[in-house]
């Protein structure tokens, strides 16, 4: 099914939310998450430091949640990370994929440093020419290149240590036959 | 329309991606952008089985597609596996965009001047490096031929699978996808 929304007097195609189906706690979820460190409920997790990697791009380090040692998220699983509704247009949370890249047998641990796991975020600014009423006369003017700036990337570069962001474990969606009662959505 | 499925006709969550990989030999990865990141964990994952000798993978051939030098991530992961583990792992650095590969104002081939290189082109030390997009003629030179012991992985940004492979949300290949068009079938992609 093709979904679309008004925009400047026309009907432009709107991509499709892949995960959203993802956005309520299940209770019958069909993926369990059988050794992983995080659950496949929502848990909001502390933002420990961030380390700039390079111009747009640094690295998040998250605690995990209490008494657990290892993220242990299995192969082609990924972390997804809940951005509130109210924070870009208020009415749907945007749920995004990330995937830890920390070496966990590696990891340093002590009695003041609980054990944690890290993601690298790259921060999308808008990019292209924006379309406006003018630029889509008859799509004459507009190359169609705009495109907005990342909701999750830019939240995320917000976030200053001490802060919470919500997370939860999945499989990766290929992976989860039947996960969907309906499909064409 | 809407169309209700079956939910007894398959097994559950048959399929974890480690089962996937369990019986294959060769492995490519095709990651752009930001896609690196669940690369990087299945690499840790499969170096570390391969000293362990507990793996039938015995070559791993990563390409990456960036735009500029400076986007790679991770590059200092990425070069050490390439200096340490040399022998089972292929690192193939695809640097520009689709741009490249268009030769602006050039009449014929002889009058067409190529641009400067992108900074820090010459300092990758990777196993190769290609200029412009990861496109059907790089995963031809550098990917392993279609076959049944082998698999690749595709990870991007939305119009990185519609290009390489067809929709993410869609199990098959599309048609008209890179993969597709050089022989690959559908249970030889993942897309993760």
């Amino acid at each position: 099914m093709i979904s679309s929304v008004k925009q400047h007097g026309s009907y432009v195609l709107k991509a499709r939310n892949f995960f959203r189906d993802y956005a309520e706690d299940d209770e019958n979820d069909t993926c369990p998450n059988l050794d992983c460190g995080i659950p496949s409920r929502w848990t909001a997790l502390e933002l420990l430091s961030v380390t700039p990697y390079n111009h747009d791009t640094s690295i998040f380090r998250f605690a995990l949640p209490s008494g657990m040692h290892k993220l242990g998220l299995p192969l082609g699983g990924f972390l997804l990370v809940q951005i509130p509704a109210e924070d870009h247009d208020g009415y749907t949370p945007t749920l995004r994929p990330y995937t830890n890249i920390n070496d966990e047998d590696t990891m340093i641990m002590s009695d003041d440093s609980p054990a944690y796991f890290e993601i690298i975020c790259k921060r999308y600014d808008q990019w292209g020419e924006k379309e406006s009423p003018s630029t889509h006369f008859l799509f004459t003017r507009t190359d169609h290149s705009y495109r907005p700036p990342g909701i999750a990337s830019n939240y995320i570069h917000s976030l200053v240590p001490g802060q919470i962001l919500s997370f939860k474990c999945k499989l990766s969606p290929s992976y989860c036959y039947n996960a969907y009662t309906l499909i064409n959505r | 329309m809407l169309t209700p499925l079956s939910t007894d006709s398959m097994p559950i969550c048959s399929g974890r991606i480690g089962d996937k990989l369990s019986n294959i030999r060769t492995l490519t990865m095709i990651a752009v952008g930001v896609g690196i990141a669940p690369m990087i964990q299945i690499l840790r994952q499969i170096v570390r089985s391969h000293s362990q000798q507990t793996t039938s993978i015995q070559k791993v051939t990563l390409l990456y597609g960036v735009r500029t030098v400076q986007d790679i991530l991770l590059r200092e992961v990425l070069e050490s596996w390439q200096e340490q583990f040399s022998d089972i792992f292929t690192l193939v650095f695809c640097v520009g965009s689709r741009w490249n590969n268009i030769h602006w104002g050039a009449k014929s081939k002889s009058e067409y001047i190529p641009p400067p290189l992108p900074i820090g082109f010459t300092t990758l030390r990777a196993h190769a490096s290609e200029l412009g997009w990861v496109n059907e003629e790089n995963i031809s030179k550098y990917a392993f031929p279609p076959s049944e012991d082998t698999k690749i992985l595709v990870c991007g940004l939305p119009g990185v699978y519609d290009k390489i492979c067809g929709h993410r949300e869609d199990a098959d290949l599309s048609p008209d996808s890179a993969l597709y068009r050089l022989g690959y079938s559908s249970d030889m992609v993942i897309k993760l």
